[in-house]
């Protein structure tokens, strides 16, 4: 019986969202432009595709296989499936880092993000102990995520640039729109090494499904393991979070979406996770400019309003056995 | 008997004449406290009367940054809107802008003073009408028409080109002044194209980068080069494809803020910077 | 040559001390009884030996004659397999892919090797029938058959285990003990935590009997499970027999504790 494998099917998916996406925004001008014969069409629509929708492409792709990763690593190390960045109240601190960098010119928007992902998750971990159960793992999510928002909030008043203040839904609800190769330059050297390590968790969050004492007698280091995700996860969605604001669910859905399909095998589900992590990111910025009346929505709305009854749906589902 | 109804009609109607030639006669002096609660009104009260003749004005008057009285105002006493403060002033005339003012309005008219309110100018025409309305109220007409004349000259001056210059208002976070604006009836004037009307703005709207930049805009018309404290809404005015190809020219805010001369200043920076 | 020894053990954890100069050898093709009242200190032994517990003790547990802390995380993983007491599984996997973990100190990558492990492993503890069905769907004695066949699928000389008898059915139970003869036969090392004294005198070729931190006996069932040491150790009397040369022993009685040990 061959078994289809989904993993070829979601890359062939996301090369023609790739393209889809280099072909929608405000104007009618279309990839194939690139190739009209008039040379100012071509000029024009080389401009409108190379540097304007093809960046936020690439910065979806990047944030969306970090946070769908991340969450990956992070259920399999906390043995949780709510387990993600932004419900553990990673993305928030991150977002206040960049911020505390961006506004008041403290230390690149990169570092800030980098730090505050790094300071949630050493929290967390500390905080959750060892075997995190359901509880103590959305307590300590939510008290990171409203104290972080609460101090992005009062952040932004106090900032120099009298605009800070109207910038806060960026900050929390994340937007690739109007990003450059600037942006993507920002945020690529750090997604890339978050990715790295990250990849190299998988062993040992397999070896974790038997639980802690039998993981470390197959020979896994728990400590490096540990080490390992919570640095890269800080890396790649601090990393992201910088220039993308603080985007929610993705890495919550796509692992769940996914484990009937690709099964429990944290090797592959994590491959996989960041494979529908850009997917999943991708379509919905597509969908935010295809549905943009007036002012675009931030990314994060249309995650939310798939990702947020989801979470409430897995919740109602673990009543009984938490 | 029939001559003393008749001396009580006389004296009525010389009474009458009195008081209507005193009402008249107010309005041909130069009214004598004036308070002016908002910048626009600031301005032009310090342009069309006397230094002397405004009692108080708003914190903006001395700004230099947004305000061309600044050394005129400088010294005069500063209010900050409100009622209490106004009517302890005993105005014989307060000028507020249109924002904010039908309540304050109503509530120092419910107190016996006289109150005008600026009216938002979205055209040269309507800042006429604004300047000739402040003048009215301060007693001095003429002032104001010869302010009126002046600000025509100029602008019939400014160069107008051949063809139409494509330009746009483009301000932190995409904001733009599309048609019914006051950008828009000086671009008018001056002969340009204003994209954002053409892309179907009214008022003002947000213009997205890509139909900007679509629609090959030779000027790009910011109120300042993005050096001030960084925001994410301005790191889109820095964003690469608006600094290939496309002139620029920062338009301070203060000259188009208010229905004064100032506007034509603002006119001829983008007339001239155009390529 | 001793396959697992411990030389001078002693733990203690916030204050309490768990285990007391515990010196114990265990050798090739033997099953080793670790036997004792409730916190009397077998898991802790065990975990020691695992390297869970006790990690400055690195010096002090050799196996196959050079110390623990020796021995790179991966060698100790490929020479020794643990199974704890509480079964965990913290997600859904099938079976089969469970017991396929026991290959990670091996390099986990699904070779033929590894593939006919895990095989073996399913069938010496009888679980091939629903080795594709997920570990949450199954009975607790399942599971239990399931996670030692991880354990036997390291193929490692040395076997800890902690009670992988506890949640098995009387069949399935005397299943696993033979097949822990049979695994010793072979020429593996076999400790295990044992609470039913039955089986530990029939199945096991020595016995260790722990008392409070204190290894107060060891050597065969026979000779060590006495009546006195059964009075001071457990407060019981046992009735025993000798039947097809297995010992045979069951406590029959409770006595009152005694006052001395």
């Amino acid at each position: 019986m061959k078994k289809w494998l989904p993993e070829p099917v979601m890359a062939l998916l996301l090369l023609g969202l790739i393209a889809a996406s280099a072909s929608i925004g405000t104007t009618r001008l279309t990839a194939w432009d690139m190739l009209a014969a008039n040379s100012g069409i071509r000029a024009l629509a080389g401009t409108v595709v190379l540097d304007i929708r093809l960046p936020r492409t690439v910065l979806a792709v990047l944030a969306g296989a970090s946070l769908g990763l991340s969450g990956a690593v992070l259920q399999g190390l906390l043995r949780n499936p709510l387990a993600d960045p932004g419900v553990v109240g990673v993305s928030a601190v991150a977002s206040l880092g960049a911020v505390l960098a961006f506004y008041f010119g403290l230390w690149s928007v990169a570092a800030g993000g980098i730090a505050g992902g790094l300071a949630a998750a050493l929290l967390l971990v500390a905080l959750a102990g060892r075997n995190a159960g359901t509880l103590t793992l959305l307590l300590a999510g939510v008290a990171l995520s409203s104290f972080a928002v609460a101090l992005t909030s009062l952040a932004l008043n106090l900032a120099p640039s009298p605009l800070a203040a109207f910038e806060i839904l960026f900050w929390l609800l994340g937007s690739v729109a109007d990003r450059s190769w600037e942006h993507v330059r920002t945020a690529l050297p750090f997604v890339l090494g978050g990715w790295a390590l990250l990849l190299t968790t998988g062993r040992g969050l397999a070896a974790l499904t038997l639980g802690e004492d039998v993981a470390h007698t197959l020979g896994i280091d728990l400590g490096r393991l540990r080490l390992a995700a919570i640095v890269g996860t800080a890396l790649c969605v601090g990393g992201s979070v910088a220039v993308t604001g603080s985007i929610g669910f993705v890495g919550l859905v796509v692992p769940h979406l996914l484990r009937p399909v690709v099964g429990h095998d944290a090797r592959r589900l994590l491959w996989a996770s960041a494979l529908g992590g850009a997917l999943l990111l991708l379509a919905a910025d597509i969908a935010v400019r295809l549905v943009a009346v007036g002012q675009e929505l931030k990314l994060g709305v249309a995650t939310a309003l798939v990702g947020a009854p989801f979470f409430l749906w897995q919740v109602l589902r673990m009543r009984g056995t938490s | 008997m029939a001559a003393r109804r008749a001396a009580r009609g006389w004296m009525l109607l010389a009474t009458a004449l009195m008081v209507a030639a005193h009402g008249a006669g107010a309005g041909d002096l130069p009214v004598r406290r004036v308070v002016t609660t908002n910048l626009c009104a600031d301005r032009l009260a310090l342009e069309l009367t006397d230094r002397k003749n405004v009692v108080s004005v708003s914190r903006f008057a001395a700004d230099p940054a947004v305000s061309t009285v600044a050394a005129a105002a400088a010294g005069i006493p500063v209010n900050q809107g409100n009622a209490e403060d106004i009517v302890a002033l005993h105005p014989d005339l307060v000028v507020m802008g249109a924002f904010n003012s039908h309540l304050a309005a109503a509530m120092l008219r419910s107190l016996g003073l006289k109150v005008h309110v600026l009216p938002l100018a979205e055209s040269i025409g309507q800042a006429r009408a604004a300047i000739r309305g402040v003048a009215a109220e301060l007693g001095v007409p003429e002032q104001g028409e010869r302010m009126v004349a002046g600000m025509d000259a100029r602008l019939a001056a400014l160069p107008v080109r051949g063809r139409p210059i494509r330009a746009a208002v483009y301000q932190a976070g995409g904001w733009s002044a599309g048609s019914g604006t006051m950008a828009d009836d000086l671009f008018g004037r001056i002969g340009f194209a204003n994209l954002a009307a053409e892309a179907g703005i009214v008022g003002f709207g947000a213009l997205p980068l890509e139909t900007l930049v679509a629609s090959s805009p030779e000027l790009i018309v910011l109120e300042s080069m993005g050096d001030g404290p960084p925001s994410v809404a301005g790191e889109l005015l820095r964003h690469p494809t608006l600094s290939r190809n496309i002139a620029k020219v920062s338009v301070p805010m203060r000259l188009w803020a208010c229905p004064d001369p100032a506007l034509v200043d603002a006119a001829a920076l983008i007339a001239g910077a155009a390529p | 040559m001793t396959a697992l020894r411990w030389r001078d053990v002693t733990l203690s954890k916030r204050g309490r001390r768990i285990l007391d100069r515990i010196s114990l050898s265990a050798g090739r093709g033997e099953v080793l009884g670790i036997i004792g009242p409730n916190g009397a200190g077998k898991t802790a032994l065990l975990r020691c030996a695992a390297g869970l517990e006790g990690r400055e003790h690195g010096y002090q547990v050799e196996i196959g004659g050079v110390a623990a802390a020796r021995l790179s995380p991966s060698a100790r993983a490929r020479a020794m397999a643990y199974l704890p007491q509480q079964a965990e599984a913290a997600w859904p996997i099938p079976a089969a892919d469970a017991v396929a973990l026991g290959r990670l100190p091996h390099g986990g990558a699904g070779t033929e090797a590894d593939r006919r492990a895990v095989a073996g492993a399913l069938d010496a503890v009888g679980a091939s029938g629903f080795s594709q069905r997920p570990l949450s769907t199954l009975s607790g004695g399942e599971r239990a058959l399931v996670l030692l066949a991880r354990a036997l699928a390291v193929e490692s000389s040395v076997l800890l285990l902690d009670e992988p008898a506890a949640a098995l059915d009387p069949h399935h139970q005397l299943a696993v003990m033979d097949l822990l003869r049979r695994l010793a036969a072979e020429g593996r090392t076999i400790c295990v935590v044992l609470h039913d004294l039955s089986l530990a005198a029939r199945f096991c070729h020595r016995v260790a009997v722990l008392h409070a931190g204190r290894l107060v006996a060891e050597g065969t069932p026979e000779s060590t499970l006495t009546d006195a040491l059964l009075d001071r150790v457990y407060a019981i009397r046992g009735v025993r027999d000798r039947i097809d040369g297995a010992h045979l022993l069951v406590p029959w009685e409770r006595l009152p504790p005694s006052s001395g040990a």
